[in-house]
């Protein structure tokens, strides 16, 4: 699952023009990765239809490890 | 010695005394204002004003092309550059600034631009008693210290910035700039009022580390209010009023609620009314524009509302095709145009997509020549469309297809 969810980033960051330069682990908090509002706008989308789960619908994320949660008990 | 104006990005801490004296300065000043400095963006302003010229307020970001589609081009420019001088005689203080607005709010004038209806932004021209008319000016106000989240150059900044100046309230420009600074400039400055949008708000609260319980006020408009984050919200901003109010581009903001329902307030029922479901108003609360599509006296709002009751009512959905990104409306028109043209695209269609995060936003549908490569063509479309177009309208998501089975709603089309 979480490789899942790191290539998404990946591919956000690297539309952005960026590279992702940390290794994504459960404890990284969202805004530390510098994801903007846009981001994780298209994060949730992205997600939404590899998963068909909304990661935010319940209110908020911030750690990599909450979207796991919420994507382990949904799917 | 009370400060205008804090922004600790740009490291700007400035007095109301120094404010007021850039204010009177003498030299050459613009009509026409795009600064990406929000602090130079007020000061012309009311330099403009103190000089009984119309301000035409441009965003920092909008492209040439996008200039060039108001007709507007660096000669429109500078046929806006007036000299400013001997006006230090006029105005001995700030307050003498202050009075000259409120006296002259049926006189002055700014041109704001909107995201339009027909494939570009529309000019709307406000009367600074419009701006203004929400303004209150209380002692129980004269503390408060206003953290800044909006675009300045649209109309919900404008109220925000008016409603602290005419407090001589201090205003801390928290926008567009990282939460977790954010966060540090409301324990920094004590802020004690807000006015964002929801999506805002939602980028916020994960920043927040300890309850904010200096502040008393918090204000959210531009988009629905998700009752989501109210849990998150009483933990963090526990001495916090919360409001929402309804704010339409065309008037600024008109009601205010407590939680999702509205009502109208006797002061509006000659001006704002409900007809079929859809919320009008009255022209007098208007700027003016050549894109208003008026009833007879009439302003259609495309805003569709649902009762409760006989009186309360909240809103549902809006009529037109605007998506609202996060509070900013984008035109689906404008956007599609711009892709029509790129090289390899046969066509497209440009919707809004529903978003926790952000309300909607914005996806585009390409349908590409078979020959061109999809990621040559992808590449393209991101690179020319974030030259010519302003960041909350650029598709987020490109998906091509074969043909078109959504409709620009998101809906499946019918065949």
């Amino acid at each position: 699952m979480i490789k899942a969810v790191t290539e998404i980033i990946k591919e956000i960051i690297e539309d952005n023009g960026e590279k992702l330069t940390v290794e994504i682990t459960k404890e990284i908090q969202l805004r530390d990765l510098g994801l903007s509002s846009f981001d994780l706008a298209t994060l949730t989308v992205k997600i939404e239809d590899e998963f068909d789960v909304d990661i935010f619908e319940d209110g908020l994320v911030s750690t990599i490890g909450e979207i796991i949660e919420v994507l382990e008990a949904n799917v | 010695m009370i400060f205008f104006w804090i922004d600790s990005k740009r490291k700007l801490e400035v007095t109301y005394e120094s404010f007021f004296q850039k204010i009177i300065e003498e030299g050459v000043n613009n009509r026409y204002i795009k600064n990406s400095n929000p602090y130079i963006v007020f000061l012309n302003l009311i330099r403009n004003c103190i000089s009984g010229k119309k301000s035409i307020i441009l965003d920092a970001d909008f492209s040439d092309e996008e200039l060039l589609a108001l007709q507007i081009s660096k000669n429109t420019y500078s046929e806006g550059e007036f000299i400013q001088n001997n006006l230090s005689e006029k105005f001995k203080s700030f307050e003498d600034i202050l009075f000259f607005i409120k006296e002259n709010n049926e006189k002055l004038e700014i041109d704001i631009y909107t995201s339009g209806t027909t494939g570009r932004p529309k000019k709307i021209t406000q009367l600074f008693k419009n701006l203004t008319r929400a303004v209150k000016v209380r002692d129980a106000l004269k503390d408060s210290v206003w953290g800044f989240a909006y675009n300045p150059t649209h109309f919900a900044g404008l109220q925000v910035f008016f409603q602290a100046l005419f407090n001589k309230n201090t205003i801390v420009y928290i926008f567009n700039k990282g939460f977790d600074e954010v966060y540090l400039d409301f324990v920094g400055y004590n802020i004690t009022n807000m006015s964002c949008t929801p999506t805002f708000m939602k980028m916020l609260l994960p920043s927040i580390k300890e309850d904010l319980i200096d502040v008393k006020s918090l204000t959210f408009g531009g988009e629905k209010f998700d009752s989501k984050i109210e849990k998150e919200l009483k933990k963090k901003f526990s001495g916090a009023t919360v409001k929402n109010i309804y704010a339409s581009t065309e008037a600024g903001s008109l009601l205010k609620a407590e939680g999702e329902f509205f009502l109208i307030p006797n002061r509006y029922t000659e001006v704002v009314k409900i007809e079929n479901n859809e919320l009008l108003i009255h022209k007098e609360l208007l700027g003016t524009s050549e894109s208003f599509n008026l009833k007879g006296d009439w302003y259609k709002t495309g805003d569709i509302v649902e009762f409760k009751d006989e009186k309360m009512f909240k809103f549902k959905n809006r009529k037109s095709e605007m998506i609202n990104v996060g509070g900013y409306k984008v035109n689906p028109s404008e956007v599609e145009a711009i892709i029509k043209e790129i090289k390899g695209v046969e066509d497209v269609i440009v919707f809004g997509r529903d978003n926790s995060v952000m309300g909607k936003i914005v996806v585009a549908h390409i349908v590409k020549n078979k020959k061109e490569d999809k990621k040559e063509v992808k590449e393209r479309v991101k690179k020319i469309t974030s030259s010519k177009l302003q960041d909350y309208k650029l598709p987020r998501l490109i998906k091509f297809v074969d043909s078109f089975d959504l409709t620009r709603t998101g809906k499946i089309k019918k065949q």
